[in-house]
């Protein structure tokens, strides 16, 4: 088949389909007339055009569900689907759900994250005691915490506890901060 | 599609994004024909052809409003109906025992002279579907949205946003693969570039 033969094929190609010009049908012609080959050809491609369209309309047209039925289906199917609800909403609804879902989450991570940020420390000995006769404090100077003169109120506080008995032999109880700040926590005489 | 229709399908179009259902399913119906014959032209199976056409109406309905182009309807259908129909071709062939699709080999009379002679009309239709499903795809594509969709060369080259050409030429290569297949000639030279 050269390129002459698909020349012809394409016309009558486009005689078939109805889409041949004015022009284009009368090189056919002309070509038919000469050609008893051509003539031929274009029979045998009329009869498959023919049982072409039979087939295809057999197989495709008169077949399956109707094409309402499928749109309405698919239509329910979509209407189920929560994630198309959200999507289809009013523009304003959608942007103040946006909001507060964002103001959700932003209220979430503010309370969380500090706890989630706080270094950890290694635990500190409850019985870290320490005697340190040299020091001499003052207890006076200092006003009690609230805590301490009301022992039911219990609170947690990162600190070091020491404590040392002075050249009087009165004990000692110091509250050290992690800050190397040592204050008196509590002085109880009888220690 | 001259212009009027295509200004009513814009207008369907831009109804559809507003949410009108009516619209939608009008907008579908008017193109329902030459999209069950891609469909089919990818599937090759019309007992499946349904189940996708449903699987691309959620994909329409869910997807219209990004559409930026009213007017181009129609090959954004044909892309979003090929990935499905591909897609579903894909996870059939991932499960055992459909992988195999089989066609059935010809057995024609090479001496038969002339086209269908012998043949009844129900088994000339089989084979030339048969014939149909061998054709390469870009074939059987255009085949299928001619003969399906009943669509001019101008509507398909839109549809498949080829030139129109191409699909003068497609389809005359399409009717000789077929026209070769059933006659049993192996002579052609109409190869697949």
């Amino acid at each position: 088949m050269n390129m002459t033969q698909e020349m012809l094929e394409i016309l009558i190609g486009k005689y078939l389909d109805g889409e041949i010009t004015p022009s284009e049908q009368q090189i056919l012609q002309k070509r038919l007339g000469n050609n008893p080959h051509a003539k031929e050809l274009l029979e045998q491609f009329q009869a498959l055009n023919e049982r072409s369209c039979e087939a295809v309309a057999s197989e495709i047209i008169g077949r399956g569900k109707e094409a309402e039925e499928i749109f309405e289906q698919a239509w329910q199917r979509q209407a189920a689907n929560p994630f198309h609800r959200i999507l289809k909403m009013d523009g304003r609804l959608r942007f103040a759900v946006g909001m507060t879902a964002g103001l959700a989450i932003g209220l979430m991570l503010h309370f969380v994250l500090p706890f989630a940020s706080t270094p950890q420390r290694p635990p500190v000995p409850t019985d870290m005691l320490a005697q340190n006769t040299d020091n001499q404090i003052d207890a006076g100077q200092f006003p009690l915490p609230e805590s301490l003169t009301n022992p039911a109120e219990n609170t947690l506080r990162n600190v070091d506890w020491y404590s040392f008995t002075d050249n009087q032999g009165n004990q000692w109880l110091i509250e050290g901060l992690r800050e190397n700040n040592v204050r008196p926590a509590a002085y109880y005489g009888d220690l | 599609m001259t212009t009027e229709r295509r200004q009513n399908q814009s207008t369907l179009v831009c109804a559809a994004q507003q949410h009108d259902k009516e619209a939608l399913q009008r907008l579908l119906i008017r193109n329902w024909p030459w999209l069950k014959g891609l469909v089919y032209s990818i599937i090759g199976d019309t007992d499946e052809v349904d189940d996708v056409l449903q699987d691309i109406c959620v994909r329409v309905i869910a997807k219209i409003d990004s559409l930026r182009e009213p007017e181009r309807f129609r090959p954004w259908l044909a892309v979003l109906a090929r990935r499905q129909a591909l897609r579903h071709r894909q996870n059939k062939a991932r499960r055992p025992g459909l992988l195999k699709e089989e066609i059935t080999e010809l057995q024609l009379d090479e001496k038969a002279p002339r086209l269908f002679e012998k043949l009844e009309q129900k088994e000339q239709c089989r084979q030339i579907l048969e014939a149909v499903k061998s054709l390469p795809e870009k074939y059987r594509q255009v085949f299928m949205l001619a003969y399906a969709g009943d669509l001019t060369y101008g509507n398909i080259a839109e549809i498949l946003d080829i030139p129109i050409t191409t699909v003068q030429i497609r389809l005359v290569r399409a009717r000789r693969m077929i026209y070769d297949k059933i006659t049993g000639n192996k002579s052609s030279k109409v190869l697949e570039k």
